[in-house]
């Protein structure tokens, strides 16, 4: 099945210039999302997760931030070429997002309803009503009422499929009235709303309790069933990124170091931070006595390490490593990784779908 | 953090002007070519103060800018830099007295209460709302009435109305920061409540303040030459901008140096204190650095 | 059975909620509502609950950092709500507490050196040239270098900031450590690091850790003994392996249903509970947990259920 990715990111590179230096971000990050599939893009903090997705979005605050280069092509276009304009038609309409923290997320002065309805306005035109032109003031102020009213009935819907019981009640709350787990629902009932093709959630789960973050899982997982939405799912919590992901990538200070098929990753996790990383978190499953750590810290990305920018931290670390940074190889078919221990391991597997990846070619 | 300072050239400039005022008015001697003495006086009011007095020269009245006289002379020969640059100290002195003394009594109080809460947090509020309800211009008026105009009773009008802007300030820093958790820690290590406020609140809230005082530095600057404008705050004849602006209103359209100089010297010194201000208020506030 | 360290009989805390004019206590939130636990010396106790459960007061009322509303608190045999302030500043040193968030933890206008100074001056331990030697010596235990001495809290990563949270516990030599959502806000290869660094030090030093956390995984890997908390009170505890092995309350098979296992090839089904998160003001009538149960039945509305041992050392409060 050989169809172009819905969304295909090649050589992204966004720096922050800040007061004490430039933050180099992201450097060469590569990816695609297929359609309808789940991708879920795992690290730590300040690896820069968060920051591809605003890249994508276009919703870097240009200072101090600044895309330098790459391409972000989305449904065949390229979306670092479009003006502002453009894009505020694709956000909320084409690709939507939902962030953290749902409290600051939502606008505290203004009903849920309300801002569910405003998302459905800005996208949606309601031909129906809308093609009754007339010069009346009168009647163009009721069209106008009728359109928001049918938006608000959308925006009932909406929360009616994320499963919040007395939707209509809640319609009218405010953000400060309703749980840290209905918010979230909130959000997502926002964002789904006009049905995008993509949907981005930036750790999506990480602010609420473990029991409303199995419903939300669920919740996503089955509207995604129903609608078809890609969904590419942000986080740092593995478990999470078992639970639902098909693909996953795995992000080290700026870069993808692995990316493959969630059960290839996890099974054989090939890179020497995803190793460390998997088995550093404590399982309920196992006993353990103590835990593998990953020695050392975090880079700062204002003086990245030369090279390979895991390698004073990698036990495998060789002369090479500090010299110039891998490219992402192939070692089986869905799963790549950035390391060279693994340069000597090439695979030339036509049809698969990393094919993109191996090497440096790209859509350009 | 001092290097970002340093990187705003509006505050540099801020900088710049109030050092250029402080070293004025610390050389004031020196820079002027004419001095003023000191008169004990006494007053309506049976008390004796102390007046400035500055020899008169009438043939020389109202000059225009020249080498001899850089600013001109005003309508009683006296040489208008001179009398600036003297000025620069009155109005020095009021600035640091009233902001200084305000903020002690504010910080005193609005500590107490953010801290302590409670009843005595109720009593505190209720007395800084009666002393934030007078207008500082009739208590001005009702002092000087009552006491004589001197800038000394100006500056303890200004310091009764200006403390519960600080008090208040220094209460909400307060009551924020007691609720953090490094005050929690220093409770569960055995600190005193004294140690607490001293050493682990009040260094915290500080930040904030130092903004506002210099900020205010100007406007209490602003405040005390309005007052001296329409007669309450400087007795005649001494050397406070404020005071020359008005008396030069009444020759300003042949004499214009009379107003202008004291006016721009108001101006740069106020501008001054602004920039400062906020280019302070720029390099503490953590959220605005990135 | 030995003496417990730390035993806590019925505890209550109540917070009064002011309202109207003259801010007249009108109710009260029951964060802990009749808690029972012990503690024997050198065990990690653990305490699970989502938030609004009340293990966070329950931590700090453990350690008389509150006072309790009701109930006794016996600490190394002296009953702390009955004995004079000045016992209860001697017994300070011996119970320590670290912090959720090593950011707002740890004063920003002071230097390393004197956040750890601090506990050592106000207690005089020790003459001020030992202070420093002793400060350096902290600052190895955890893992840090005597380099750090002079730098501020922002100049470190959260992980390093946590160990400095950790060194001010220990700087006393307590006997008894509250622990606080130590990792929460860390990132996973960190907490890892953390961890292995509290089980050292428990090892050491011989401490006794109540280990708060809404992490079960963590839970799993550091406690002895797990207490599940739910709405201010406990609804079941055991032995670490026996509660994992066999959670009898529903709310702690729900729990352990919900946790994300990071396997691809196990999906487990979560168990969805309906509703939300009790209000601590007025709480449900009977078993606080029955609106959302999915296993209640009519009597659990009626009266409250009382903590049975239903196996050896592993008790519930169920029906």
């Amino acid at each position: 099945m050989e169809e172009d990715p819905l969304l295909s990111i090649c050589d992204l590179k966004t720096y922050f210039y800040t007061y004490e230096g430039v933050v180099k971000a992201l450097e060469a990050t590569s990816f695609d999302i297929w359609k309808g599939e789940t991708f879920g893009l795992i690290g730590e903090t300040g690896c820069g997760k968060s920051v591809t997705a605003l890249s994508v979005m276009k919703l870097i605050p240009q200072p101090p931030g600044k895309i330098l280069s790459g391409t972000v092509f989305f449904k065949g276009e390229d979306l670092l070429k479009k003006s502002e304009k453009e894009m505020q038609k694709i956000r909320g309409d084409e690709i939507s997002m939902i962030f953290q923290e749902p409290m600051t997320a939502l606008n505290p002065v203004y009903s849920i309803g309300h801002q569910i309805a405003e998302v459905i306005l800005l996208h949606e035109m309601f031909p129906e009503i809308s093609k009754e032109k007339t010069i009346n003031p009168w009647k163009k102020r009721k069209i106008k009422k009728m359109i928001q009213k049918k938006a608000f009935e959308k925006a009932i819907e909406a929360l009616d499929m994320v499963k919040i019981s007395d939707p209509k009640k809640v319609a009218r709350q405010y953000p400060h009235e309703l749980s840290g787990g209905m918010r979230q629902r909130a959000m997502i009932a926002m964002m789904l709303a006009c049905n995008p093709d993509l949907l981005i959630a930036d750790e999506p789960t990480t602010a609420l309790d473990v029991t409303v973050q199995a419903q939300i899982i669920d919740l996503m997982k089955e509207l995604q069933n129903r609608k078809g939405t890609a969904i590419w799912i942000i986080t740092h919590n593995l478990g999470v990124i078992a639970e639902m992901c098909d693909r996953v990538g795995v992000m080290y200070a700026g870069y993808i170091v692995e990316i493959g098929k969630t059960e290839k990753i996890f099974e054989n996790p090939d890179h020497p931070y995803t190793r460390g990383l998997l088995k550093s978190i404590p399982r309920i499953m196992e006993e353990q006595k103590r835990l593998d750590i990953i020695p050392g810290n975090v880079p700062n990305l204002i003086e990245p390490p030369e090279g390979c920018r895991f390698h004073p931290r990698c036990r495998y670390s060789r002369d090479i490593c500090a010299k110039c940074p891998p490219n992402l190889t192939v070692v089986e078919e869905d799963h790549c990784v950035a390391c060279h221990l693994y340069e000597e391991v090439k695979y030339s597997k036509v049809g698969s779908k990393e094919k993109n990846d191996a090497g440096a070619s790209c859509k350009s | 953090m001092v290097h970002l300072f340093r990187r705003s050239l509006l505050s540099m400039i801020g900088l710049t002007l109030i050092i250029i005022l402080l070293l004025v008015a610390l050389f004031a001697p020196f820079l002027a070519s004419q001095h003023p003495s000191y008169v004990e006086v006494s007053t309506e009011q049976g008390t004796t103060r102390v007046e400035e007095r500055w020899e008169i020269h009438f043939d020389q009245k109202l000059l225009p800018p020249s080498a001899d006289h850089l600013f001109g002379t005003d309508d009683y020969g006296r040489d208008i830099f001179s009398m600036v640059v003297y000025g620069s100290q009155t109005s020095l002195r009021i600035c640091l007295l009233v902001v200084f003394i305000a903020t002690i009594i504010g910080v005193i109080l609005g500590g107490l209460a953010g801290y302590f809460g409670g009843a005595l947090d109720e009593i505190l509020m209720r007395i800084t709302d009666v002393f934030l309800a007078i207008p500082y211009l009739i208590l001005a008026m009702a002092v000087a009435a009552a006491l004589g105009r001197s800038i000394d009773h100006i500056m303890e009008a200004m310091i009764i109305t200006w403390w519960p802007t600080y008090a208040r300030l220094i209460r909400g820093q307060v009551l924020a920061i007691r609720e953090q958790q490094f005050v929690e820690a220093a409770r569960s290590v055995g600190a005193s409540n004294s140690r607490i406020l001293f050493r682990h609140i009040l260094p915290n809230s500080f930040a904030p303040l130092l903004v506002e005082i210099t900020l205010d530095l100007g406007a209490v600057l602003l405040v005390a030459a309005g007052l001296s404008f329409i007669g309450l705050g400087a007795s005649p004849g001494t050397a406070e901008w404020g005071l020359m602006i008005s008396e030069g209103r009444t020759v300003m359209f042949h004499a214009w140096w009379y107003v202008t100089f004291p006016g721009l010297a108001i101006l740069l010194v106020v501008l001054g204190f602004n920039l400062l201000g906020d280019g302070l208020r720029d390099v503490t506030d953590p959220k605005l650095r990135r | 059975m030995l003496e417990p360290l730390v035993k806590a009989d019925h505890l209550k805390e109540y917070f009064p909620v002011k309202e109207g004019l003259f801010s007249r206590t009108k109710n009260y939130v029951k964060a802990v509502d009749d808690v029972s636990i012990d503690i024997q010396k050198g065990e990690t106790f653990g305490l699970v609950g989502e938030s609004g459960c009340g293990k966070t007061t329950l931590g700090r009322v453990v350690i008389h950092l509150i006072p309790p509303t009701a109930g006794t608190l016996v600490f190394m045999g002296s009953n702390l709500s009955e004995i004079r302030k000045e016992e209860l500043r001697k017994l300070r040193p011996h119970m320590q507490i670290v912090f959720q968030d090593p950011s707002s933890s740890l004063n920003p206008r002071m230097t390393i050196k004197q956040i750890l100074s601090e506990p050592l001056k106000i207690n005089k331990r020790f003459k001020r040239e030992e202070t420093t030697k002793k400060v350096i010596e902290l600052l190895k235990t955890v893992g840090l270098d005597e380099q750090h001495l002079y730098r501020f809290p922002h100049e470190f990563s959260g992980g390093q900031k946590q160990r400095i949270g950790v060194a001010r516990a220990i700087a006393l030599n307590p006997d008894f450590i509250v622990l606080d959502e130590p990792t929460s806000s860390l990132d996973v290869s960190v907490q890892a690091q953390i961890l292995n660094l509290l089980k050292d030090l428990q090892e050491k030093f011989g401490l006794t850790y109540l280990f708060i956390t809404h992490d079960l995984s963590v839970i799993k890997f550091i406690s002895d003994r797990v207490a599940v908390m739910y709405a201010g009170k406990i609804v079941e505890y055991a032995r670490t392996l026996d509660l994992f092995r066999d959670p009898t309350h529903p709310y702690t098979k729900a729990l352990l249903s919900a946790i994300p296992i990071p396997d691809p090839r196990q999906r487990s089904k979560h168990i969805h509970l309906k509703g939300e998160v009790p209000s601590l003001i007025t709480p449900p009538a009977g078993c606080r947990f029955h609106p959302r149960c999915p296993e209640a039945k009519p009597s659990c509305g009626k009266e409250e259920p009382r903590m049975k041992e239903i196996y050896k050392d592993h008790f519930v409060a169920c029906f």
